[in-house]
């Protein structure tokens, strides 16, 4: 009797499936290129205005980058199998659905924590090409601290778009709502709700890592998790374990 | 051996509200059993407890027009639907408590539900890493289904056929023990839909199990042991496909009708008008001689054993159609 497919196939399968294609590959390759323009573009501007370039100030230049382009990979993990009804071929082959549920939101993970690990190390060469006669020190100081905050910072982004997608389970729907939810619907919230925006935007888990006086509280990351991401992945689950494919 | 005798259930018309007596507990054991599925969307019942066996070691087909309900119960068999009431055994055991579903079942269902993307290569090489199935099992498929020189194209690029040819080698990839097919031979060129004839029944004279849902009668006929015929989300006849096609006699038109129908009275052969000519239950050789003897002129002479199914299906279905229509035309 053959065994149960294993969640780390299942990862490795779904990992697979987010870098098959010549269009996922193509975008992997803009979204790694302009990671890349940002970065140099960025040191080229710091070096010209006599600013030094650091580390750190290099992994600041692309936080609007993960933002944006973490969740496309999350959005399309999640809806390429739904887009293309490839769940009617991947369905019958499995015991349940919550398996594959699960692998998708680790595989995304697993993509977009490469990519972001590609940029940072492109981000320390970039800085230690600038460095000139600036002392290593100084250029990579807190380096561990942006790297780790770099990694988490990509986790959100990633997992924003996967928590939507699994929701929305339309890849151009999904898209548009986190490019509306990251650029309006958090300004929105901060002019309409000032007191409580720490409750409800989806910069709040972020905000928690530059900490500093201005950090959220525990409640306020804990409620925007929820409402940004727990609760869409749950409701994206239970579509998915109860659903028509 | 391939099991020819067993039948499923008797080849008569199922009431409305009736049940379909299954044959014997035995045969749900090995087989594929679906026991009082049900499936309703909104308050429109499109699956009505259907139950019928497909017994291992042969071929059911499974017949009905469109909207009658097949799919779905397809769709229930593979899991992509849930039932809101009974189950769909396979080898006694539902498909979610398998360990491994994909290695003992193939589904063909939609040949359109691939990615566009990928290659015909790839998308084998994934369901292949998904059910750990060694490299040599892909290779093998492409020779098999004729894919060997599309390998690297996308499958965008394939034809409905080649797309079709892609879904059957899916199936049949983990050579599992089942097989549920909607429509496999939709799309593939003659020369395609007799291979896969001959696959199904080669695959059923090694013991396999199939469920080949099809509008083609002909191709079920063809290859099919049972016959389970669907209308209106419930099974409205079942049983080996002789029953189905036995005892219906000759088709004949002559020029001067009346001049047949007396000759079969004084032959002593039963026979019924339809249309223009008449069904009569004795073998064309004998009419034939009959009408020779008695100078009437044939103008058609068929055996209709072979479209008997055909008949068959038309007359249990027509009813529906017709009463269907006259609610629609009642409604407008």
């Amino acid at each position: 009797m053959s065994r149960r497919i294993s969640f780390a196939l299942l990862t490795w399968v779904e990992i697979r499936k987010l870098l098959d294609t010549r269009s996922s590959l193509a975008i992997l390759a803009v979204l790694t290129a302009v990671a890349a323009a940002l970065v140099v573009g960025f040191a080229l501007f710091s070096q010209s205005n006599g600013t030094a370039v650091t580390f750190a100030g290099l992994a600041g230049s692309i936080g609007l980058f993960t933002a944006l382009a973490m969740p496309l990979i999350g959005i399309l993990g999640m809806t390429s199998d739904i887009a293309h009804r490839t769940t009617h071929v991947y369905y019958p082959l499995l015991g349940g659905r919550s398996g594959q549920f699960w692998a998708k939101v680790t595989a995304a993970a697993a993509v977009a924590l490469a990519l972001q690990l590609f940029v940072l190390l492109l981000l320390a060469a970039v800085a230690a090409a600038a460095m000139g006669n600036a002392a290593a020190p100084e250029v990579f100081r807190d380096a561990a601290g942006t790297t780790a905050r770099g990694v988490v910072s990509c986790l959100l982004s990633t997992m924003f778009g996967v928590a939507l997608a699994a929701a929305i389970r339309r890849t151009a729907l999904a898209i548009v709502a986190v490019i509306l939810v990251t650029l309006v619907g958090n300004g929105l919230i901060l002019t309409l709700l000032p007191d409580a925006s720490g409750y409800f935007s989806t910069l709040t888990a972020g905000a928690a890592l530059v900490g500093g006086p201005e950090a959220p509280s525990a409640l306020e990351v804990i409620t925007s998790l929820a409402i940004w991401y727990a609760l869409p992945l749950a409701i994206g689950w239970w579509i998915t374990e109860n659903g028509e494919a | 051996m391939r099991n020819r005798a067993t039948v499923v259930a008797s080849a008569k018309k199922i009431p409305r509200g009736g049940t379909l007596i299954l044959a014997s507990q035995s045969e749900t054991g090995a087989g594929i059993a679906f026991i009082g599925v049900t499936k309703s969307y909104g308050r429109r019942v499109v699956v009505d407890s259907v139950s019928f066996i497909c017994p291992p070691g042969s071929i059911t087909g499974f017949l009905g027009p469109n909207g009658a309900g097949k799919s779905t119960t397809l769709r229930i068999a593979a899991g992509l639907s849930r039932a809101d009431a009974g189950e769909v055994l396979f080898a006694g055991r539902r498909r979610r408590d398998l360990e491994n579903p994909g290695r003992c079942i193939g589904f063909v269902l939609d040949p359109t539900a691939l990615h566009p993307g990928r290659s015909v290569q790839e998308t084998l090489k994934l369901s292949g890493l998904l059910l750990e199935l060694p490299a040599a099992h892909i290779d093998e498929v492409l020779v098999l289904t004729g894919l060997v020189a599309v390998r690297r194209k996308r499958v965008a690029a394939l034809s409905l056929g080649m797309r079709q040819r892609l879904v059957l080698g899916l199936a049949i990839l983990a050579k599992p023990q089942f097989l549920v097919m909607d429509e496999p031979t939709n799309g593939l060129d003659a020369d395609g839909a007799v291979w896969v004839r001959n696959f199904l029944t080669h695959f059923a004279s090694e013991g396999g199990t199939v469920l080949l849902s099809s509008h083609l009668l002909r191709d079920v006929q063809a290859v099919a042991d049972h016959i389970v015929m669907i209308d209106r989300g419930r099974i409205v006849a079942a049983g080996g496909v002789a029953e189905f096609s036995t005892g219906v006699g000759t088709r004949v038109a002559a020029a001067e009708p009346w001049r047949l129908a007396e000759v079969c009275s004084k032959q002593q052969w039963p026979f019924r008008r339809d249309g223009d000519t008449f069904l009569v239950e004795a073998p064309p050789e004998e009419i034939g001689l009959a009408c020779l003897e008695h100078r009437v002129a044939l103008i058609h002479l068929s055996n209709v054993t072979e479209s008997a199914l055909e008949e068959k299906f038309l007359a249990l279905t027509s009813g529906e159609f017709a009463s269907r229509n006259n609610s629609l035309e009642s409604t407008a």
